[in-house]
């Protein structure tokens, strides 16, 4: 995967959003990032995948656990948001 | 297969370079892991007793031997050609219907989902022996205890709970395969199949509660018990005991062995260290007298044009191995 710069919740939200689409062969439009991801249908071993992928493009270690606690992408991505170096958050 | 250890994944300069993880561990992995060990893996020997003290008091029917023997073969090369040679080593290539279809029977073996099962073993064979290997039974002490121990968390109490492997860094190619992603979320639902379709043919065909029983029985419990302990017996019998005809130069500590018991019984898999000599061989066997029922599938699915770009060690290859010796002395086992 490229590199992106991933530095705000609406740049980490989209880039969840492509993620899954692609994993579950969905349009983009159609993965609404307020839906809980259980409902679309990703099972551990893919949600473990996103958190990992994640991981690497956010250079931050994050808890395979994550989505438990932020369940919904957009929660997710402000979340994660706060856990960016200062320096490199652009809102 | 990746290196160890990935390094080129920094998103900024001057940011530090960070090592990707190979594996994780969590709390709901673990719950997961073992939900699966007594569905999958402690209720098939329940199953299995119950269908022996049965056979005392109802004798084993024709029906209930071909039940197994379909099924063993089906799930057996589901694991075998599908979830190890197809998706793991990528030792051929075949058309999406057969690939999903060798999912689908390797799933009903209850070995777990494809996306976990090849993950874990490419990194199986990044670790083979070594800390990191989820299933070696060398690495508990050289003493009789720590092999005895070693040999019970290789064949069967490492599923109880293990490190989950990084799949974004091991399998980034099935995370691009929508079908398969498709079918391994439906896991569950292929193993429920996998005892159904033996316990509704046993019921169609006697018109009997008992016929229904001993098809789950035979069909269900013994053949997944069966084809699981047979590839275990990979993870335990043929990491200790067995001929050794390759060392291998990248891996001192790899400890992989052959049996040809294990090689008719357990689909060609039994050719264990042939294979861990050349992964990407989709012929285990490496001589047409090593018998390799998997194999033999992936040569009729060419010949029936199905199957292409089997690979296959050259001559030069498997005399280049043979001769090969471990560069350096194999590391203490823990």
């Amino acid at each position: 995967m490229t590199a992106v710069a991933l530095t705000n919740a609406h740049a980490i939200q989209s880039w969840c959003v492509d993620y899954v689409a692609r994993i579950l062969n969905m349009n983009k439009a159609d993965v609404d990032p307020n839906m809980e991801l259980e409902r679309f249908g990703l099972d551990s071993s893919t949600a473990v995948a996103l958190i990992m992928d994640l991981e690497t493009q956010l250079n931050i270690e994050l808890a395979p656990e994550l989505l438990f606690a932020y369940p919904t992408f957009a929660k997710l991505s402000q979340h994660l948001e706060t856990l960016l170096p200062l320096r490199t958050r652009v809102a | 297969m990746s290196m160890a250890i990935d390094e080129g994944n920094s998103i900024e300069k001057g940011r530090q370079h960070k090592r990707r993880r190979l594996a994780v561990d969590a709390p709901f992995l673990h719950k997961l892991q073992f939900r699966h060990f007594v569905l999958f893996d402690v209720v098939p020997l329940l199953g299995t007793a119950a269908a022996v003290a049965l056979a005392f008091y109802h004798p084993i029917g024709w029906l209930n031997v071909l039940l197994f023997t379909t099924l063993w073969l089906l799930t057996g090369l589901g694991i075998s050609a599908g979830y190890h040679r197809l998706f793991t080593h990528r030792s051929f290539k075949t058309i999406k219907a057969v690939r999903v279809l060798l999912a689908i029977f390797g799933s009903m073996a209850g070995q777990g989902a494809v996306i976990s099962w090849v993950a874990m073993h490419r990194r199986h064979h990044e670790c083979a022996d070594k800390p990191g290997d989820m299933h070696s039974p060398n690495l508990h002490g050289k003493h009789v205890a720590g092999r005895i121990r070693g040999f019970i968390h290789a064949h069967y109490t490492w599923m109880i709970k293990h490190e989950y492997p990084n799949v974004a860094h091991y399998v980034p190619d099935l995370l691009r395969e929508p079908a398969l992603l498709r079918t391994a979320r439906l896991y569950n639902w292929w193993v429920a199949l996998g005892l159904i379709i033996p316990t509704a043919i046993g019921a169609a065909v006697t018109h009997t509660a008992m016929g229904a029983l001993t098809g789950f029985l035979w069909g269900g419990m013994v053949r997944m018990f069966v084809v699981g302990h047979s590839m275990w017996a990979l993870n335990s019998i043929l990491h200790t005991m067995g001929t050794q005809r390759f060392r291998l130069r990248e891996n001192p500590n790899d400890n992989s062995r052959n049996n040809w018991v294990l090689g008719i019984l357990a689909w060609g898999e039994g050719w264990h260290n042939n294979h861990h000599a050349f992964p990407n061989s989709a012929f285990f066997g490496l001589d047409w007298y090593r018998i390799d029922l998997a194999y033999w599938f992936i040569s009729l699915l060419r010949v029936f044009g199905l199957a292409w770009d089997v690979k296959l060690p050259t001559k030069e290859r498997l005399a280049a191995r043979a001769a090969e010796r471990p560069a350096v002395v194999a590391e203490q086992a823990l």
